[in-house]
């Protein structure tokens, strides 16, 4: 079988390496920005995700834990932990903050955690000890690789002064990098002593998070309860609303640079080799076959855009983590399968001028010298 | 035997009175099997308007067209594409050669749209091309070859389906003498040898006469016989 559109598309190597480009600088704008978003969201819920707390309390009407501020008495953490079912529940006290650090002003997110509670602290350590004592600090590591910190230097935040202990990994969030403190030191540096900010809460083996949240809800009527999955979910919401609009607005733009790369190849193809689909209707195809030539050039072009575009995606994402740590990039498959399905949609849409332009080709034209 | 071509009383016109033009005026024209038909005529006398509906790529405003019996001035504008592809081959001027493919595959590619795309349809593609002379440029491309191989891929491009009828328009225009010579000498040779039943050129060529069985003078739309070679025609 001849395969007349690869042929055609690949007869002039130079336009086809054009729109083959053309079409994955769209696809990887398309995954880059939204992978950036995704992934950026996924690290400002890391906190959440990981910390260990299965139920989170927070002050009532408080449903978000990056850019908040919440208040939760001292005497609900024993009020939680008499609730059956709770197999931990541990303060946390936890605000948003500019601090200047190395010299330079950093949104930063103070927790403070007891480090004797088991719960609250770093999950993930790249060096230093998450067991910290009343002077000490634990900084985020890409934190303390920008400004030059290391375990063993002293820090200052809010006008005292820290031994660093610990450099934490995970914790880097786009809206505040962790600062990790004593939960007393914290409370005295913002001036919350005798509340916490939040509550974990941990549920014993074979308690549902959903059992648990109900219980406490009853337990705890002044608060909001949330499972993780609840108050995570509330997170990536707020942080996805904040970007998506923007990210849309530029992925809509590369799918137009996509369409219209497309097209043009295609259109142009399709010009330049007129008297070809002129001859192939004078030596008997239908007009359904050329027009299947048409949009196969126009899937062809497209597909290998993707693939090309893809590969560029996965080649890109450990370079935007080592030059911007702050930014993580999360590809995730269903974005994949509907970029892949844009990427068909475009090729198609694309073919459809060309197609439009073959059809009025008259096969007697090929008579004429 | 149905006659591959049979045309009768064909008139085109084209435009509306006062200003029409007739472009072909009351054409009656049979061609049998085994025959080779020259068509004379100097350029704008209407031959390649007469090609154009005896391929099935223009309807006349009158008349019948029978390609081997079938009446094809009643089928649909979709029914055409099959009848050109089973049972008529085209060899152009201008040769129009597919030029991403290669010599082969402009030869397979007929054949390929009749729905046969085997190991076969490979092979007589290829034994064509050996039929012609053309066994050493079976992979080269159009921009590969000379004007003179370029004309006989395309016959073995018309060739290819094994049509009743191959339609030839001014083929040895773009060739110097020697080739034009081994063009007609070749697609005369496949109509004696039965490659295909039945030849139409038409042209402003003399030195194309000698290959005739018949030939025509075309002027102003009409047709009339001119030197004939043979009887079984019939024009007026």
């Amino acid at each position: 079988m001849v395969h007349f559109a690869l042929r055609t598309l690949l007869y002039d190597r130079v336009r086809f390496l054009i729109a083959v480009g053309g079409v994955a600088f769209a696809i990887l704008l398309m995954l880059v920005l939204r992978g950036i978003m995704d992934g950026t969201v996924a690290k400002s819920t890391a906190y959440v995700d990981h910390v260990g707390a299965d139920v989170f309390v927070a002050q009532q009407g408080v449903q978000h834990f990056a850019l908040t501020s919440s208040v939760v008495p001292v005497a609900a953490e024993p009020a939680a932990r008499a609730v059956p079912g709770v197999r931990a529940a541990v303060g946390i006290v936890s605000v948003p903050l500019v601090a200047r650090i190395g010299g330079h002003e950093a949104a930063v997110r103070l927790v403070g955690f007891d480090p004797a509670g088991g719960l609250g602290g770093p999950w993930a350590m790249a060096s230093g000890t998450a067991s910290i004592d009343a002077g000490g600090v634990i900084v985020d590591r890409t934190l303390a690789s920008s400004e030059g910190l290391d375990v063993g230097d002293t820090l200052t935040l809010a006008g005292q002064q820290f031994t660093v202990q610990g450099l934490s990994r995970g914790t880097n969030a786009l809206a505040g990098k962790v600062v990790f403190v004593t939960r007393d030191v914290a409370a005295r540096m913002v001036g919350t002593e005798g509340a916490y900010s939040y509550l974990l809460v941990q549920a014993d083996h074979g308690v549902s998070a959903d059992e648990v949240a109900a219980r406490l809800r009853t337990a705890l009527p002044d608060t909001s309860v949330m499972t993780r999955a609840e108050f995570s979910r509330n997170e990536r919401d707020l942080l996805t609303g904040l970007f998506v609009t923007p990210v849309n607005v530029m992925a809509v733009i590369g799918m137009l640079v996509g369409i219209m790369v497309v097209g043009l190849t295609i259109y142009t193809v399709a010009s330049e080799r007129l008297r070809d689909f002129g001859v192939l209707k004078a030596i008997g195809a239908s007009n359904r076959y050329v027009y299947l030539v048409i949009l196969r050039l126009g899937l062809l072009v497209g597909m290998i855009g993707f693939v090309v575009g893809l590969s560029a995606g996965y080649l890109v994402k450990p370079l935007v983590e080592y030059f911007v740590p702050d930014l993580g990039i999360a590809y995730r498959p269903e974005f994949i399968l509907a970029v892949l399905g844009i990427a068909a949609g475009m090729s198609l849409l694309s073919a459809l001028l060309p197609v439009y332009r073959i059809a009025g080709v008259d096969p007697k034209e090929v008579f004429k010298a | 035997m149905s006659a591959p071509l049979e045309l009768t009383g064909v008139r085109k016109v084209y435009g509306h009175p006062p200003s029409e033009v007739v472009a072909v005026d009351d054409v009656t024209l049979v061609v049998p099997e085994g025959r080779v038909v020259v068509v004379l005529g100097p350029s704008g006398s209407g031959k390649t308007t007469l090609l154009s509906i005896a391929g099935c790529l223009l309807s006349p405003t009158e008349g019948s067209v029978r390609i081997v019996g079938n009446e094809v001035t009643s089928m649909s504008e979709r029914q055409l594409p099959a009848v050109r592809l089973r049972h008529i081959g085209f060899v152009f001027q201008t040769f129009n050669l597919l030029d991403p493919l290669t010599a082969l595959e402009n030869v397979l590619m007929p054949m390929n749209l009749a729905g046969r795309g085997d190991a076969r349809a490979r092979s007589r593609a290829r034994d064509l091309l050996v039929e012609l002379g053309l066994e050493h440029r079976v992979g080269s491309r159009p921009a590969e070859l000379s004007a003179g191989e370029r004309q006989r891929v395309a016959i073995a491009r018309a060739l290819a389906n094994e049509p009743a009828l191959v339609l030839a328009d001014e083929p040895t225009a773009n060739l110097d003498s020697a080739s034009g010579q081994r063009v007609m000498r070749l697609l005369s040779g496949l109509v004696r040898a039965g490659a295909a039943k039945a030849l139409v050129v038409v042209t402003h060529d003399q030195r194309v006469l000698e290959f005739a069985d018949e030939t025509y003078w075309m002027e102003d739309g009409r047709l009339r016989r001119d030197g004939s070679l043979g009887v079984t025609g019939a024009a007026s």
